[in-house]
C-alpha cells in the first residue's frame, strides 16, 4: 500500500468565480466526500498537489488528509480534473474511506517482462484493460497489479481470472475479461495502393438522401 | 486506400455548424500509450486522416498498434467550377471531422517513446491543425 500525506485548508464558498480566484492565488479547489462525513469543500496548495500527483503516478494510493484542528482522515483520489490543453489541475475529488471498511477502487495494470510473442514472433502487446476494479480494505490496497507477460505468445490473452490472487483483494471485474493480449501486427498491404490514391473526392452517391 | 467516408448518412448535406469551445470528450488517451492532441480547431478531412495514418504506420513499420480517434462525419459541399450563384446547394465534395482544441486524433502503443514521437510528428505534418504529443505517463 502506498500512503501519502496531503495538507488541506477549508474553502469558503463555491462556484466558478471563487474557484478561479482560488486558482489565481496558487490553490486548487477540492472536495472530500464519503459515507463517513458530510462533503467538505477544500483548498489545496497547487504545488503540493502537483508533487503528490507526480508521486502517485498511475498507481493507487491512500492519501492521509491533514487539516488544522482535525484528526487525520484517509481518502483515495477519486478524480482529478485537468485542463485538456494545458494539463493544469482544475479540481480534485477525494473519496473519504474508513480503515475498517472495504472500498471499491480501480487499480492500474502494469506489465512485467517482454512477451515471447513480441520478442520472437514480432507481435504487438496490447493492454486491453488499463485498470481493474478491486474491493479491499485500505491497508490491503495494491498500488498496481503486475501482470507477467513474458510467456505470452501471439494470439494468446491473459484474462482477469488468470491473474495471481492478491491476499485480501477481491477482483470485481468479470473473470473472462481480457487484460493483456499479444496480437499479430497488422501487415501493411496498402503501401503500393496509397501512392496512387485518388484525390479527395468522396462519392456523393455513398451518402443516402434524407428519408423525410 | 480511399479517404474515410461514412457508409450511410441520415442527411446528405449539413449546415456548417460551429467550432466554438473545446472538445467535450475524447480529450484523453483511451487506448494507447502515446497520442496526438489537437491544440487548435478546424476541419480534418478524410484524406488527411488517411495520410496521417499512413505516415504513422510507415514509420512504425509493422510494429505497434494505431487507433484513429476521429471520424469524418461531416459532409462538405462545393459548387462546380464556373457555375452561377443560386440553383441550390452544391454536391458533397468530401467529408471532414470537426476538430476542437483538446481532441485526441491518433493513439499508438507497442512502440518506444522515440518511435511514437517521430511517427506522430510525421502525422502532424499531414494535419491542418496545431497539435502536441501526449503520453500516458504524463497523464494521471
Amino acid at each position: 500500500m502506498k500512503q501519502l500525506k496531503l495538507t488541506v485548508l477549508d474553502r469558503e464558498g463555491s462556484g466558478r468565480g471563487i474557484s478561479r480566484r482560488l486558482r489565481a492565488s496558487g490553490r486548487i479547489p477540492a472536495i472530500l466526500y464519503g459515507k463517513i462525513s458530510q462533503p467538505q469543500s477544500l483548498a489545496i496548495d497547487a504545488k503540493e498537489i502537483g508533487l503528490l500527483l507526480k508521486e502517485v503516478g498511475d498507481s493507487t494510493a491512500i492519501i492521509e488528509i491533514e487539516q488544522d484542528g482535525r484528526e487525520p482522515r484517509l481518502s483515495v483520489l477519486q478524480e482529478v480534473q485537468r485542463d485538456p490543453m494545458t494539463d493544469r489541475i482544475l479540481h480534485v475529488d477525494l473519496h473519504e474511506v474508513s480503515a475498517s471498511e472495504k472500498i471499491n477502487v480501480s487499480v492500474a495494470v502494469h506489465t512485467k517482462g517482454e512477451a515471447v510473442g513480441v520478442k520472437i514472433d514480432g507481435g504487438v502487446l496490447e493492454i486491453v484493460a488499463h485498470e481493474i476494479q478491486v474491493r479491499c480494505l485500505p491497508k490491503d490496497l495494491p498500488s498496481h497489479i503486475e501482470v507477467d507477460v513474458s510467456s505470452l505468445r501471439v494470439g494468446h490473452t491473459i484474462h482477469i481470472g488468470e491473474l495471481p490472487a492478491i491476499e485480501g483483494v477481491e477482483v470485481l471485474d468479470d473473470e473472462e475479461q481480457p487484460v493483456v493480449s499479444c496480437v499479430a501486427s497488422e501487415v501493411e498491404e496498402e503501401e503500393a495502393a496509397e501512392e496512387g490514391a485518388p484525390a479527395a473526392t468522396a462519392p456523393a452517391a455513398a451518402a443516402e438522401p434524407a428519408e423525410k | 486506400m480511399p479517404p474515410l467516408t461514412p457508409a450511410r448518412t441520415k442527411y446528405r448535406k449539413t449546415q456548417k455548424g460551429s467550432l466554438a469551445g473545446n472538445a467535450k470528450g475524447g480529450d484523453t488517451l483511451a487506448f494507447g500509450q502515446f497520442g496526438i492532441q489537437a491544440l487548435g480547431r478546424g476541419y480534418f478531412t478524410g484524406s488527411q486522416i488517411e495520410a496521417a495514418r499512413v505516415a504513422i504506420n510507415r514509420h512504425m513499420k509493422r510494429k505497434g498498434k494505431v487507433w484513429i480517434r476521429v471520424f469524418p462525419h461531416k459532409p462538405v459541399t462545393k459548387k462546380p467550377l464556373e457555375t452561377r450563384m443560386g440553383k441550390g446547394k452544391g454536391p458533397v465534395e468530401y467529408y471532414v471531422a470537426a476538430i476542437k482544441p483538446g481532441a485526441v486524433l491518433f493513439e499508438v502503443s507497442g512502440v518506444s517513446a522515440t518511435i511514437a514521437r517521430e511517427a506522430l510528428r510525421l502525422a502532424d505534418t499531414k494535419i491542418p491543425i496545431r497539435c502536441r504529443f501526449i503520453s500516458r505517463d504524463e497523464q494521471v
